[in-house]
């Protein structure tokens, strides 16, 4: 439970229903696939600490419901990401065709430098697809974003995806693109202000506990 | 060939309901079709749109509405679809024989037949007569059908007067219309319509409990009354479905009541308090209701002083549990609208499973929509609580253990089984089930007899429910009681006598209260 780490940062995934984001997160956690079909109720939560260029890094994970009804919720929880896994299904246009909107909605509402990676799940469907890599990897370079076709049946890519997206938030920390001392950006500095806060009971929708850089081990 | 049409009115006065049966049929019948909608069947869709823009304006077309009735009648030969063809029999006016009178697409006729394999079906739509939900088969193949009830309940309200329920022979017929929704039942297995309101009833709360009833009357305004509902209700099918199925298989639901798993009364103690004493140890305030829910079983519950949660809506959370798997493997957060509690906002649940061993579900539900944080320490202290106290093995093995009221021990041969429902708890308990009731058929069967017998026992309209009722049958001869307190349907032997039922129904009675505190939730605390 109180694995140490050195590196806080908070994840989105956002993308369609249906798009397989739930079981990037299962597979991504537990290491396998998850069978069941069911939609997600809301937004789940999962956190998994990894070895990201020598640091320990905790990513905090918010796996959202893509449906309609509960983008009021989701919206909420995009506040102070530091990055997000915007997911698609290489089998359903329709699910591509949505990606600008979620593009939009996590850059204005999280913050204009979340790192996104775009993720194209359920390669395994070759046959089905109806996405070409190019056109998505096109898709991608346009808007900024890292690309990464990803199978959470076979669990192929995906805990690349995470990590990738976690190296790039790295990356533009310590080449000081972005400042964990701004608030603005959802990122705070200091293990002391982080102790404060886990002590507290983890204080709840604020800057504090989105993305928090530590030195807790 | 009688068919009874119940129309309610506004003031309902009971003479008054009965209107003679061929009046309405009558009605709808009199007028001959013209052949406007002589392609109903080829293009459903367009067909419903059709039917939208003349209610709309105004002018209900009592013949294209004879006319859908008689196509959709003349659909089928048999069952469920041709019961309304009964109406059809005693209209005074013969229709003209239609050259396209037959289905003419393969998918409709499937979707038709479909309706025949099943006893029971739940339609929802729209006020303008979009389909929303349809318990079996695709909202699209049954257009033509949700077209006509749609017409059926226009028709009646376009004169100011509310269609309540078709009977015809074993097959009955309800509507409700309520707010922006239009939701209607049809069932041949014998339900009663209190029974099929109750249930439509239910399904309407579910759809509440994703919506609220302010975003769903909003979305109707905002987006027009052509929006479809369906988009928002997206995943929520199959939650829909089991409540229905819920209703029909667990007579807890029917008696707005909750089972509660049996487990001795101190271990039931130490995690209601447990998870108080980690409310305040969090400071967590505005958390509304704390429950933990086992297999639609009630284990334990707080609340805030003022509040208290209707059994309806404590069915809407189990329905929510039950209903999804990957609760387990998360926390997740989510809100909910229970609408008794406040029908208008969301409540916000933090929903999580004690442990990897414990099958157990703990819910937070809080009015504060930023609380996840918060409450996701409460469960983690929560957990550390029982894992110090032991409390935990406690639940796991109550959560193993039996469910039910085991009759072997009582030793009565006769007595086969029973359903207890405490009235002023609103909580239940039922027998196991055990022989002669070995199949699900047959346990279904009982179910059904008991829904009946509660009809009965309730259905009386002002002079209140019977208090004793000794009905001896073929299968099995039941036994209902009520009193201020509890209500008690057994079902006995056949062979079995008055006195001597009555007799072990009071040493029943006598032991369900010494066992009380195991077998129910006595009292639920508060912070």
């Amino acid at each position: 439970m109180n694995e140490s780490y050195n590196y806080l940062l908070k994840f989105l995934i956002i993308g369609n229903a249906g798009t397989g984001k739930s079981c990037l997160l299962h597979q991504f956690i537990e290491g396998e696939f998850r069978n069941d079909t069911t939609h997600t109720i809301g937004v789940e939560f999962g956190s998994k600490v990894v070895q990201v260029s020598g640091k320990n890094v905790k990513l905090q994970i918010w796996d959202t419901a893509g449906q309609e009804r509960f983008r009021s919720v989701t919206r909420s929880y995009y506040r102070g990401a530091a990055g997000a896994l915007l997911v698609f299904d290489v089998t359903s246009r329709e699910s591509y065709n949505a990606l600008l909107q979620w593009l939009t909605d996590a850059r204005s509402l999280a913050s204009p430098h979340i790192a996104v990676i775009l993720v194209g799940n359920k390669k395994d469907l070759e046959n089905d697809r109806q996405v070409p890599f190019l056109e998505a990897s096109r898709f991608a370079q346009e808007n900024d974003l890292t690309f990464i076709e990803s199978s959470a049946l076979t669990g192929e890519n995906v805990e690349e995806a995470f990590l990738k997206c976690a190296r790039t938030i790295l990356c533009k920390l310590e080449s000081g693109e972005i400042d964990a001392e701004r608030a603005g950006q959802g990122i705070q500095f200091g293990d002391a202000q982080l102790r404060r806060v886990r002590a507290d009971g983890r204080k709840t929708g604020g800057p504090l506990s989105n993305c928090a850089v530590c030195n807790t081990s | 060939m009688s068919v009874d049409v119940v129309v309610k009115n506004d003031a309902p006065n009971e003479e008054d309901w009965l209107i003679p049966s061929a009046d309405v049929v009558e009605e709808t019948a009199l007028s001959a079709p013209g052949g406007q909608l002589a392609d109903c069947f080829d293009s459903p869709r367009k067909n419903t749109t059709g039917t939208i823009a003349r209610i709309e304006k105004g002018d209900v077309d009592d013949s294209s509405l004879c006319e859908q009735e008689d196509q959709s009648a003349s659909s089928s030969n048999e069952d469920a679809v041709s019961e309304v063809d009964a109406d059809r029999v005693i209209s005074p006016i013969e229709p003209p024989p239609q050259p396209q009178r037959s289905i003419s697409t393969e998918e409709t006729t499937d979707a038709l037949e479909l309706l025949k394999e099943h006893g029971k079906h739940v339609f929802v739509m729209s006020e303008a007569g979009k389909p929303i939900y349809t318990t079996h088969g695709s909202e699209e193949d049954l257009s033509s059908l949700f077209a006509l009830i749609h017409a059926l309940v226009s028709f009646t309200t376009a004169r100011n007067d509310t269609l309540d329920s078709f009977q015809y022979g074993r097959l009955t017929i309800c509507f409700t219309h309520r707010g922006p929704l239009i939701l209607a039942a049809v069932s041949r297995v014998g339900e009663s319509q209190s029974q099929l309101n109750a249930q439509l009833d239910l399904v309407h709360s579910q759809i509440l409990s994703v919506l609220t009833r302010t975003a769903l009357l909003r979305v109707f305004e905002q987006r027009g009354h052509n929006f479809d509902l369906r988009r928002l209700l997206q995943g929520t099918e199959k939650s829909l479905g089991t409540a229905v199925v819920a209703a029909e298989t667990d007579p807890a639901v029917g008696l707005n009541a909750v089972r509660v798993l049996p487990m001795v009364s101190s271990d039931r103690d130490a995690l209601g308090q447990a998870i108080v004493s980690s409310v305040n140890a969090c400071k967590v305030k505005n958390l509304v209701f704390g429950v933990i829910v086992v297999r639609r079983q009630l284990v334990t519950m707080v609340r805030m002083k003022k509040y208290a949660l209707h059994p309806a809506d404590l069915h809407i959370v189990l329905n929510l549990v039950a209903c999804n798997p990957s609760f387990k493997n998360v926390e997740s957060w989510s809100p909910i609208c229970l609408p008794r509690f406040d029908d208008s906002g969301f409540l916000h649940a933090h929903i999580s499973y004690i442990s990897d061993n414990c099958p157990a579900c703990l819910l937070l539900l809080t009015v504060d929509r930023h609380a996840f944080y918060a409450l996701s320490e409460v469960k983690k202290k929560f957990v550390e609580k029982l894992t110090k106290s032991k409390s935990i093995a406690a639940l796991t093995a109550a959560c193993n253990g039996t469910r039910c009221f085991d009759l072997d021990e009582l030793g009565y041969a006769d007595l086969w089984h029973f359903v207890y429902k405490n009235r002023t708890s609103s909580q239940l308990c039922s027998a196991m089930f055990r022989p002669p009731f070995i199949s699900s058929d047959e346990r279904q069967r009982l179910i059904d007899s008991y829904a009946r017998l509660v009809d009965r026992v309730h259905d009386r309209g002002d002079d209140g429910p019977l208090k004793i009722l000794f009905q001896p049958g073929e299968r099995q001869t039941l036994l209902a009681w009520v009193t201020p307190n509890f209500e008690l349907y057994s079902a006995f032997s056949p062979f079995v006598q008055k006195q001597s039922a009555v007799s072990k129904i009071d040493r029943l009675l006598k032991a369900l209260k010494k066992e009380e505190d195991r077998l129910f939730l006595v009292s639920t605390q508060t912070f």
